[in-house]
């Protein structure tokens, strides 16, 4: 929407004539003729690890999909790298991390954003370009490569609130379009605070270093295009293991080099009760059934939400940060699309993710309706 | 060319009058996500979309006439919306429908990224804008 407001302001300025057949121009592809001048941290903007961090709870906009309800967890995994992600489930997931690193001879902070969604690996890398402290704390990351002809997100703190905008364009098709809006507020900072303490976080430290790991053949191009558009990576494979897509996408900083995280695969075991349902399949700070499985108040400690179709009944929880969970299967037996009475659950099941941790754990108890 | 804008503006206000007068004045946009006051004016001879106020938490702008943000530069009528001519020309990007309602209010759909996203907007009176 902005982006059409944008597309239009473009052609007024560019075009002040107003030739009709020059309004056809309006949806050009990049020009890529923007320069990119990152945002010196020792002078601004450094505050913005700081501020990122939290367990953020709101509502959000992705595309045409509307989540009432929407969370990102946001950690420290080193002494300057915060990292949060959406795990989606069947659909895959969604991760936007912000680290210091130089970028065009300038110590700043840089976004690594992707995922792997449909069994398509992305990344993309977007730089500090803009910060502003006129109406809360603003700033802007914009792609490493095209900048905001191609993509870019912009986070505003204010109190204890935060808007988490993101603007996209197929990867330098079309022009950006608003592709996510974040509305939120911080739920809880403890478990922040805690691996903020654990890793002396934040200091101005190089976490990586982008461009020594930065191989430019690998850059995605589009279809036709000789030159990138855009600090994106991709790779795919309905089969092929996530590290292993990361590899063959070239990603700078690959899953398996992160600190910190770990991993956690769950098995369900359906019953007959459950068969063919789908499950949500969360991860909480807070207990969300009581010892004999019914639903407790605690769903404000939600950090991981997956949906698994109805045939499925393992999932692989990745870049996870260590700590102690809840994990609680429930059975969306009433196939509302939320948890609401009807549902089958278990009792509460407890687990803690070890630094760098790989786990597994079998719920096989779901029977309990609520 | 003026010419042609003229008999534009007239084949609208002559086949479907009503609509395009109903259509003319300042919407406020009903959204969880971002607040936005749009007017659809007449000017030479077409029908725009000005964007009078939009917020959506890290970007907010106020209408300023040196520096215009339009949300569509030329609107047409194709039975029975009205659809944003301008973005859909070019089939790239997203196709902007807009489908009035009842008096006072209008459903806008806009196709992007394989996905149809829908606002109602209600109709305000109209607005002083800035023209400085």
């Amino acid at each position: 929407m902005r982006t059409l407001i944008l597309i239009s302001l473009a052609f007024v300025i560019l075009l002040g004539c107003k030739k009709k057949e020059e309004e056809l121009i309006v949806n050009q592809a990049p020009t890529m003729n923007q320069e990119l001048k990152p945002i010196n941290i020792n002078e601004k903007g450094f505050d913005l690890l700081d501020n990122m961090q939290g367990h953020w709870v709101g509502r959000n906009q992705v595309m045409a999909w509307d989540f009432e309800w929407f969370a990102f967890d946001y950690r420290a995994i080193s002494p300057s790298h915060t990292f949060g992600i959406f795990e989606g489930g069947t659909m895959g997931n969604l991760f936007t991390s912000f680290f210091v690193t130089d970028y065009k001879n300038t110590r700043t902070i840089m976004a690594r954003n992707g995922g792997l969604l449909h069994g398509i690996y992305r990344t993309s890398y977007f730089v500090l370009d803009s910060v502003d402290y006129s109406d809360g704390d603003f700033y802007r990351l914009v792609d490493a490569v095209g900048g905001t002809e191609v993509m870019w997100m912009e986070l505003r703190f204010k109190n204890d609130s935060l808007f988490f905008n993101a603007y996209t364009s197929r990867l330098g098709q079309i022009t950006p379009l608003r592709h996510m809006t974040f509305k939120a507020k911080k739920e809880h900072s403890e478990l922040a605070e805690q691996a903020a303490e654990k890793y002396h976080f934040p200091q101005n430290v190089l976490a990586w270093e982008y461009e020594e790991r930065l191989n430019e053949e690998y850059y995605y191009l589009n279809a036709g295009d000789v030159k990138a558009k855009t600090a994106t990576f991709m790779s795919q494979g309905l089969d092929t293991d996530v590290i292993q897509l990361a590899h063959e996408a070239g990603d700078p900083i690959r899953i398996d080099e992160h600190p910190s995280l770990g991993y956690l695969k769950v098995d369900m075991e359906r019953n007959t009760q459950i068969e063919g349902t789908r499950l949500f399949a969360y991860l909480s700070y807070l207990p969300l059934t009581d010892e004999n499985g019914y639903m407790l108040n605690n769903f404000q400690s939600v950090l991981l939400f997956p949906e698994l179709n109805n045939n499925e009944d393992s999932f692989l929880f990745t870049y996870l940060h260590p700590g102690d969970y809840y994990i609680t299967i429930i059975a969306d037996k009433n196939e509302d699309g939320y948890v609401s009475a009807g549902d089958i659950t278990h009792p509460q099941t407890p687990i803690t993710i070890e630094e760098q941790g790989q786990h597994q754990i079998s719920i096989q108890n779901i029977n309990i309706q609520n | 060319m003026k010419k042609w804008s003229l008999i534009f503006l007239v084949l609208i206000l002559t086949s479907c009058g009503q609509d395009a007068e109903r259509l003319l004045g300042d919407w406020k946009v009903n959204s969880q996500y971002y607040k936005a006051t749009y007017q659809f004016a007449e000017e030479e001879g077409e029908i725009i979309a000005k964007v009078l106020y939009y917020n959506d938490g890290t970007s907010k702008y106020h209408w300023n006439k040196r520096e215009p943000w339009l949300l569509s530069s030329k609107i047409e009528q194709d039975k029975p919306f009205f659809v944003d001519a301008s973005t859909g020309a070019t089939q790239q990007i997203s196709q902007i429908k807009f489908q009035l309602l009842a008096k006072d209010s209008l459903e806008m759909s806009m196709t992007a990224f394989n996905g149809v996203s829908k606002e109602i907007w209600t109709k305000v009176e109209n607005l002083k804008t800035d023209n400085k």
